[in-house]
């Protein structure tokens, strides 16, 4: 195993054998699961002699690339390909059943194989508790706190830390967080109102439906879609009082975010996540299907059923379509306050006056798949629909991947093959090296010929690049399908091929896909064996907030060739799970969050430390998660001197608009620093008043203390038993807002502790309002103290 | 416990994995003493075509040029070479400036073809000539129209004085100037409009001339380096090689290794914006602030509420964090631990300053920069930053310009975009004039690659590996250009003789951004820090700033 083989390189016997012994003990179920090797004898021979020098005796890559998760180690066919080819050398490629054990031993050794599974160990280093893995998961997949059952479940066993993870990730937050790490990657949320796209200078969903999104015919425009600022007529016609704000919202957030409710739908119904890329539908609440439907000419949606074979890539109609409704104001309730993360859409008479269950009470939740039908030039929906293949189609998707008259969709073939694969065209090659870049090894013809259709070192990539990127063919620059190619580009040379094997469309007639080919490129990939770690890419940087690492080139530090060959592996083995159980996206989140990598916490010994550079899942908080763990808190968030339900004041904390700022801070400056701190005062005072005007089995935090503690009680048993429920609310702290399990007698509980008796003996009056007077008030800003304590730790803003 | 006790527990358990401070090169920890010596790196998104400023050609159509050419029926640029500007022809002041260094007309000061419809072959300009330029320098402001100084007897320099010629370019950089009067100065007789940006006949914008209002004043600091080969026309790689000088993953950018030398807990050492390849490699923080607001929260944290409670408070943080210290040895746990508190215990130092950030001295010229910021989040980047850059609180920037990757419509959009990079640079030159560090700050301009000696099309250019870089400020040969490339826009080799360096068209050296690179880490003095070594580039060192 490649961890393990290089560990031996670096440890000394004696400590190697601790390490061993450790890494058991971390093993918190005895059921390590460590990926296995088979019988590989004969192609590890023959990589030591002819492969090892260049890519490393572990497979890391040295001058050679790294083939740990390589572009080309997704299929053994690929991968013999590729050694076929030029491997060691051009001249004298390995070739027949030498190449075949290679290729073998490398998927095997490096590459983990598709019965493998996460990693619930590494050696030498130390996992979280039960109870923190509990409280962590909590917070980021549910947005809170677990409750006490849930705290029991997890520690039970492995079927009881499954049942708890998955009650996590059947939480309208989940759906809503799921939807965001989505984003990390595919920065669609571009066109969402709550990003101002306009102040970027880019145009929100108004202009594109409008005014991008449309077609010419006899020289004039017309509009594909109908109107989609459809509230105030529906508002006007049916005499309603219900906000536009509120339709508006719901409306919007389903149409700007189209791809990213593609990946809600999918979840919450525990589809088959294939479908992402190869459904034949596309999706909308019952708020953008009124917007979709809301012109002269419609039906231009329709609701189909997708468990239906599709005739010619169309699905059958849904029958008996019914609109799932607001099952009680209190779920309503519910459900408004976890997307007020981001913006609060009901009006007080929407909610008072009941306007919202009275006039328009459908449940924006509900999901359902639909096909999409354009209007033709006569302002009618067409009785042909568009093609759809699941988020490749979608046009907002597209929008966001141009193309242009010149890379030829060559772009959109890229981000397909990065998003959907797991592979980087342009590391085919491993990194580029300057010294084959020289124009004399195009033979100075740059400027006379095209070099990426004659080239060989171009070739290498434009061959499996150019024919995915004519599926996009019949998509218009903008995103649109349109079969008459508005746009004039050139056709690719060549028909339409999907990955690294050359697969190839069926040609045209009963079953071809002319004009649907985006729907052949669908099916490819869903079947394609990187899919999942396309997917698994996504939610990794989703879940730790890191990049997914490129490939390693000769100069790379060795740390960041060790950081990449430990992330590969959990893409590897995380996709493997993933695709073994059902490509249930659920599984795929469970077998990432349970794996040593994101539950790691520290080394048993510090030479292991450029061994673990980047393992662990600890991050700078994006702000909207740092608000939501002050909400889980009973903070209320954080709306004093920021206020992080603004964009404007996420900016601030290092937030991303997906405009123009695209990724999220993943360290602290001075400046978040000093804001941090000022969001740390306020934020305790909140919490602490918030939760002591609570009843204490309502409270979120403080649910073992009173504010009438009374250290001054002469009986020394009273004093005690105080001193004992103090240090169990100190230990409760900790795990809540730090995820660090504490003993109640630890050094860790004394400071706290000390600092509760010190403040409590001052009997200071700050500048918090804790609601209270007396004694009850000096307690409170005891608690004050130890709160502030608590947020200004780097625990806090990290998790 | 106080910082310094702080970071002898960080060196005592060998925890500091991100830049420690025993390493940079600051005196000692605590130390905010401004570095004296400073680097912007601005990075032109997309990849920028040098053609259409500092590096220009002429419309003569590629076929001309070589038969065999590809896309040979199309011009490298669309403007007449005899319209390409000399910078010693408008430059006021006393320097040399070389009469290689030339740049493109503005669009709309230049006529596409001629009235009969045929290209110039660079003999015909009949848009604005040098001569023009200077008489429009050289005019007389009121209120917001310059008015065009008469052709008649009109001598450069001696019609008006280069003070003035100075203030009316700054005017024009600064978007003081809306409109250019040509009434009366005779241009108007002496031009002929084709594709001219003329309204009412004798009225051109002012900021048609941003171009040459730059060169006016700046001539003297710049070095252009054309003729480099970026090697590469990927996004991602060009990037990532023109900002870290390797196209190695896991490099820092030059701005970020010399943030990190210089100490990684200065508050704001590593000014960025995000863009450009936006890689610290985990030596240092990444600063942004675009809003100077945010400053009075960052000069006073507590804002008053730990009053009575901080003694305690201090107390049990100290011990928390020596405590922390120990137990979290995961390397990124350590990381970000580290870096949290090394900026926050700095961060009481920033209180000073803060207040003035937001609010300058009344009548300073700090005041006068943030007056003109014009809600523009980039220029409240490069404000702050060199605030921090004289308080001792960074040391470098990274600052992105977008909108370069003009695969279509090339002309009408890249022009302006270029114009953008001026009228900003201008403002951070002003804004470090206002600091009292411009003459210690060196900047660089540079891009993913250049674009396509052609147009495609749709009029867009593609990508081209060959770009120029352009260099400004401290340590640096100004009014000279470095390199060239031949009239198709392939890079010349170069050798390097008696210090100079010389274009050679036999193979030879050819310029990448890996000598960029180690130039930049020569002038910068950290060519032989750690933290550089740890991040080798294999090039030569050819003396590339003069």
């Amino acid at each position: 195993m490649t961890t393990i083989n290089h560990l031996k390189l670096v440890l000394k016997g004696g400590i190697w054998a601790a390490v061993i012994l450790l890494s058991a003990c971390t093993q918190q179920y005895g059921d390590g699961e460590q990926r296995t090797s088979g019988d590989h004898d004969v192609g590890r021979e023959l990589y030591s002699a002819e492969c090892a020098s260049c890519h490393g005796p572990s497979g890391e890559g040295g001058s050679g690339g790294a083939l740990i998760a390589c572009a080309t180690c997704g299929t053994q066919d690929s991968l013999l390909g590729k050694i076929e080819r030029d491997m060691p050398s051009a001249a004298d490629p390995m070739t027949g059943e030498d190449a075949e054990n290679v290729a073998a031993f490398i998927l095997a050794e490096f590459n983990g194989d598709h019965s493998g599974a996460v990693a619930r160990a590494m050696p030498g280093v130390s996992t979280m508790t039960p109870n923190e893995a509990v409280y962590k998961l909590a917070f980021e997949l549910a947005g809170r706190l677990p409750t006490s059952d849930e705290v029991e479940t997890f520690s039970s066993s492995l079927t009881g830390e499954r049942e708890v993870v998955y009650g996590f990730m059947n939480t309208d937050y989940f759906y809503e967080r799921l939807k965001d790490i989505f984003n990390d990657s595919l920065l669609t949320d571009a066109r969402r109102d709550e990003n101002n796209p306009r102040r970027a200078g880019m145009r929100d969903i108004d202009d594109l439906y409008r005014n991008t999104f449309t077609q010419e015919s006899d020289g004039q425009n017309y509009s594909i879609v109908p109107d989609l600022n459809w509230e105030a007529d529906y508002l006007a016609e049916n005499s309603m009082m219900l906000s536009t704000g509120y339709l508006r919202h719901f409306s919007r957030e389903a149409i700007a975010r189209k791809p990213l409710l593609l990946v809600e739908y999918l979840a919450r119904n525990d589809r088959d996540f294939r479908e992402f890329v190869s459904a034949k539908y596309t999706v909308a609440n019952r708020f953008s299907f009124e917007a979709f439907n809301n012109g002269p000419g419609r039906p231009n949606m329709k609701v189909v059923d997708p468990d239906q074979s599709d005739s010619n890539g169309a699905l059958p109609f849904a029958t008996d379509v019914t609109w799932k409704e607001w099952g009680s104001q209190r779920d309503m309730l519910d459900y408004l306050e976890v997307v007020r993360l981001y913006n609060y859409p009901a009006s007080n008479d929407d909610i008072n006056q009941n306007y919202i269950l009275d006039e328009f009470p459908y449940d924006p939740r509900d999901i359902k798949p639909v096909q999409l039908y354009y209007n033709g030039p006569d302002g009618l929906a067409l009785n042909t629909g568009v093609p759809h293949s699941g988020i490749l189609s979608d046009e907002l998707f597209l929008n966001k991947y141009t193309a242009t008259e010149t890379n030829m969709h060559r772009n959109r073939a890229r981000m397909a093959y990065w998003f959907f694969a797991g592979k980087d065209l342009l590391a085919i090659e491993g990194n580029r090296d300057v010294a084959d870049l020289e124009f004399e090894d195009f033979g100075n013809v740059v400027g006379v010929d095209d070099p990426t259709a004659t080239n060989p070192d171009c070739l290498v990539c434009h061959e499996v690049m150019d024919p995915v990127a004519k599926a996009f063919e019949n998509y218009d620059l903008e995103g649109v399908y349109d079969t008459t190619n508005p746009d004039a580009v050139d056709s690719h040379d060549g028909i339409v091929g999907w990955g690294l094997s050359k697969h190839e469309m069926p040609s045209s007639g009963a079953g071809g896909y002319n004009n649907r080919e985006l729907q052949w490129l669908g099916e490819q990939i869903a079947a394609d064996a990187s899919y999942p770690m396309g997917i698994a890419q996504i939610v990794i940087k989703g879940l730790t907030g890191q990049d997914v690492l490129g490939q390693p080139g000769a100069d790379s530090p060795e740390g960041y060739i060790r950081a990449y060959e430990a992330q590969a592996l959990l893409i590897k083995t995380a996709s493997s799970e993933f695709a073994g159980n059902g490509f249930n996206i659920k599984d795929l989140i469970y077998a990432i969050t349970k794996s040593a990598y994101y539950r790691s916490t520290g080394l048993y010994f510090p030479n292991l430390a450029e061994e673990y550079k980047q393992v662990g899942s600890v991050r700078y908080l994006p702000p909207q998660l740092l608000n939501q763990k002050l909400r889980a808190l009973n903070s209320g968030g954080w709306g004093r001197s920021l206020n992080l339900y603004s964009l404007d004041d996420r900016m601030f904390l290092g937030g991303k608009n997906s405009t123009d700022v695209l990724k999220d801070a993943d360290s602290v400056s001075g400046i978040i620093s000093a804001v941090t701190e000022r969001m740390a005062v306020e934020e305790a005072c909140d919490i602490v008043r918030n939760e002591f005007r609570e009843s204490t089995e309502d409270r979120l935090l403080f649910s073992l203390v009173e504010d009438t503690t009374n250290m001054q009680t002469p009986t020394a048993a009273a004093r005690l038993s105080q001193a004992r429920t103090i240090r169990k609310q100190i230990v409760r702290l900790y795990l809540a807002a730090l995820h660090q399990e504490v003993r109640v007698d630890s050094e860790q509980v004394d400071i706290a502790f000390d600092l509760f008796m010190d403040v409590l003996a001052d009997d200071v009056d700050t500048s918090c309002d804790t609601g209270s007077s007396g004694n009850r008030r000096a307690v409170r800003e005891a608690w004050y103290a130890v709160m502030v304590y608590i947020l200004t730790d780097y625990r806090f803003i990290y998790s | 416990m106080n910082r310094r006790e702080f970071m002898a527990t960080v060196g005592a358990s060998g925890m500091a994995l991100i830049a420690p401070v025993s390493l940079s090169g600051k005196a000692s920890a605590g130390d905010l003493t401004p570095v004296g010596k400073y680097f912007v790196f601005a990075h032109l998104g997309g990849g920028w075509d040098p053609t259409t400023f500092c590096n220009p050609k002429g419309n003569e159509i590629r076929g001309n040029i070589d038969p065999n050419s590809r896309n040979s029926g199309s011009p490298v640029n669309r403007f007449p070479a005899s319209s390409i500007r000399r910078a010693a022809d408008v430059y006021t002041g006393s320097a040399d400036i070389e009469a290689a260094m030339t740049y493109a007309p503005y669009r709309g000061t230049y006529n596409e073809m001629s009235p009969d419809q045929q290209l110039d072959d660079g003999s015909a300009n009949q848009g604005l000539t040098t001569s023009h330029i200077q008489q429009i320098l050289s005019g007389s402001l009121v209120g917001t129209t310059l008015t065009a100084a008469a052709s008649t007897g009109f001598n450069w320099l001696t019609t008006t004085a280069a003070s003035t010629v100075r203030d009316n370019a700054r005017a024009i950089l600064e978007g003081r100037v809306e409109t250019v009067e040509l009434a009366g100065s005779g241009i108007e007789a002496e031009i002929t409009d084709v594709d001219l940006a003329l309204t009412n006949g004798t009225q051109m914008a002012g900021n048609l001339f941003v171009f040459d209002a730059f060169v006016c004043i700046y001539a003297d600091q710049l070095r252009v380096l054309n003729g480099i080969d970026n090697r590469t026309n990927s996004h991602s790689t060009g990037t990532t090689y023109a900002d870290t000088g390797s196209m190695a993953q896991g490099y820092p950018d030059f701005s970020a290794l010399y943030a990190a030398v210089n100490g990684p807990d200065r508050p704001l050492a590593w000014m960025t914006d995000g863009s450009g390849n936006n890689e610290s490699a985990g030596l240092v923080a990444r600063s942004t602030a675009s809003n100077a607001n945010i400053f009075n929260i960052i000069g006073d944290p507590t804002n008053g509420m730990t009053d009575g409670i901080s003694t305690h408070l201090d107390r049990a943080q100290a011990l928390r964090k020596s405590m922390q210290a120990e137990a979290e040895n995961l390397p990124l746990r350590r990381q970000f631990q580290d870096q949290l508190y090394l900026v926050r215990e700095q961060g009481l130092e920033f209180a000073d300053v803060a207040a003035d950030i937001v609010t300058p001295p009344a009548g300073s010229a700090a005041e006068q920069v943030a007056n003109d910021v014009d809600d523009s989040r980039r220029r409240d980047h490069l404000r702050i930053a060199a605030s921090g850059f004289a308080s001792g609180m960074a040391s470098s920037m990274q600052v992105g310009f977008g909108g370069f990757d003009t695969h279509g419509d090339h002309d009408n959009q890249h022009f302006g975009r270029i114009r953008t990079v001026l009228e900003d640079l201008h403002f951070m030159f002003r804004a470090l004039d206002a600091y009292g560090v411009r003459e210690q700050t060196t900047l660089v301009v540079g891009s993913d690659f250049g674009r396509t000696p052609w147009f495609n099309s749709g009029n867009g250019k593609d990508h081209w590996a060959v770009t120029s870089y352009m260099v400004m400020g401290n340590g640096i040969r100004g009014g000279t250009v470095v390199n060239a490339t031949n009239a198709l826009v392939e890079a010349k080799d170069v050798v390097v003789t008696g210090g100079e360096i010389i274009p050679q068209e036999n193979e030879a050296l050819r310029m990448t951004a890996a000598h960029v690179h180690i130039a930049l880490r020569k002038l910068a003095g950290i060519e032989n820090h750690p933290y550089t070594l740890e991040f080798p580039i294999d090039a030569e060192d050819i003396l590339l700033f003069g």
